[in-house]
């Protein structure tokens, strides 16, 4: 249950930066993203949890929406990449990195490199 | 089969569930995230979905408690800190942000209400102010308006009560002029005659014309010995400045009925006056009495027996 309860948090964590990453390539309306991101097994717990955390990233600045009326569709709200949700995702994608190594080391129980462990505790 | 995504049973079940958990956001919130929620059901739910199809679209949504839960509280955690360092700085970022949002909307509610507040005190004052001003006086300068009249008036005194009784002039224009004084810090303005309480009522019969009230323009001032008015004009309404005064003329036309030395006049009139941006009667006490005299003579307005 612990574990479980974890990886729903970390999944939590790491949402954000995946819909950054996925609008980074091209806008895309709720649903969409939604798929998207279910898509990629065990990382989205519930679809509907995707909207507030959208919405968070739209008053963070990381995010902004438009309708778009597409031929033969109905008005969807598209959402876009920021320049600061670029500049935040790379700086994600840095850090990811060297988060994803430390924890890597410690869960193989391998001895972690000195400045590895002085960066991670940097963060 | 539904309609519309939005008409079948279980998604209406839904939606008055979200209706319900959505109430306990701010209204901006609340509202964007039904129509977030809206749109993916109606994108989600394929035309003609089975209720089973439908149902999974719902519980991959998850409960509405859990949407609201998670609006209302953000996704920042210690765990999702260990992964995402700046989630917490951002949330932090963006709660002063909000509360910097509040703090202006309040600022704005407060200069709101304080602008609201400054101006009504500012027409309670105006109103106030308007409403105990001193009434307009007549004094000093005094006088028939016609020559004729001058001529003949008597002027008596009894019990220190003034009068001045000139013969009536039946079927012709008599009249008086006086100065009216305005003591208040407001500009008063005389709108006209306060019919049925004073002047030009009392003088006339029935049938126009009735009496003619005007204030002088420019000023000008009475020479009770037979003032000279040329190029003073009487007009209303009449305007008189704070502190300042005005020659009011008043005449009517005398068709009235007088048996033998009957006499008809008055002590006071009565006027429309606006003060500041309200509108009051004020009763003017003469500092003498108009009056007219009988016998009529000619044609009246009025059928008495005794003026037939």
């Amino acid at each position: 249950m612990a574990a479980a309860g974890g990886m729903t948090e970390l999944r939590r964590g790491v949402l954000g930066p995946c819909v950054l990453a996925l609008l980074e390539v091209r806008p895309r309306f709720g649903l969409e993203l939604v798929r998207d991101l279910a898509a990629a097994d065990g990382l989205l717990t519930s679809d509907g949890t995707v909207y507030p955390l959208l919405n968070r990233l739209r008053d963070g600045g990381l995010v902004t929406s438009e309708w778009r009326d597409e031929e033969g569709e109905r008005a969807r709200r598209y959402y876009s990449i920021t320049t600061a949700g670029q500049k935040h995702l790379a700086e994600f994608r840095a850090s990811w990195q060297q988060f994803t190594a430390t924890v890597s080391h410690v869960l193989s129980s391998d001895p972690i490199p000195s400045g590895m462990a002085d960066r991670g505790r940097e963060q | 089969m539904s309609a519309t995504a939005l008409d079948n049973p279980l998604v209406r079940e839904y939606l008055h569930e979200m209706a319900a958990a959505f109430a306990r956001l701010p209204a901006r919130q609340g509202d964007e995230l039904r129509e977030q929620i809206t749109a993916h059901i109606t994108d989600a739910v394929p035309p003609g979905a089975s209720d089973e199809q439908v149902a999974a679209v719902l519980a991959r949504l998850g409960p509405p408690a859990e949407l609201a839960t998670e609006t209302a509280t953000g996704a920042t955690t210690e765990a999702a800190d260990a992964v995402d360092p700046g989630a917490r700085r951002r949330a932090a970022d963006s709660r002063p942000a909000r509360r910097t949002w509040q703090a202006w909307r309040s600022w704005r509610t407060w200069a709101a209400a304080s602008a609201i507040a400054a101006v009504v005190a500012v027409v309670a004052i105006k109103v106030i102010a308007a409403e105990t001003a001193p009434a307009l006086t007549a004094g000093g300068a005094e006088a028939w308006w016609y020559p004729q009249d001058r001529a003949r008036a008597v002027d008596t005194s009894a019990d220190g009560t003034e009068q001045t009784t000139v013969p009536i002039r039946s079927g012709h224009w008599q009249g008086f002029v006086i100065d009216l004084f305005n003591d208040s810090d407001q500009t008063q303005t005389v709108l006209g005659p306060a019919y049925g309480n004073g002047l030009p009522t009392a003088f006339i019969g029935a049938g126009p014309p009735h009496g003619i009230i005007g204030l002088s323009t420019p000023n000008r001032e009475i020479d009770a010995g037979g003032g000279v008015y040329t190029g003073v004009k009487f007009v209303l309404p009449g305007v008189i400045p704070p502190h300042q005064l005005r020659a009011m003329r008043v005449l009517w036309f005398s068709n009235t009925c007088l048996q033998g030395k009957g006499q008809q006049g008055n002590d006071e009139i009565a006027l429309r006056v606006r003060v500041g941006w309200i509108t009051r009667t004020e009763v003017i006490s003469l500092t003498q009495g108009w009056y007219v005299q009988g016998p009529s003579t000619g044609k009246y307005a009025i059928s008495a027996p005794y003026c037939q």
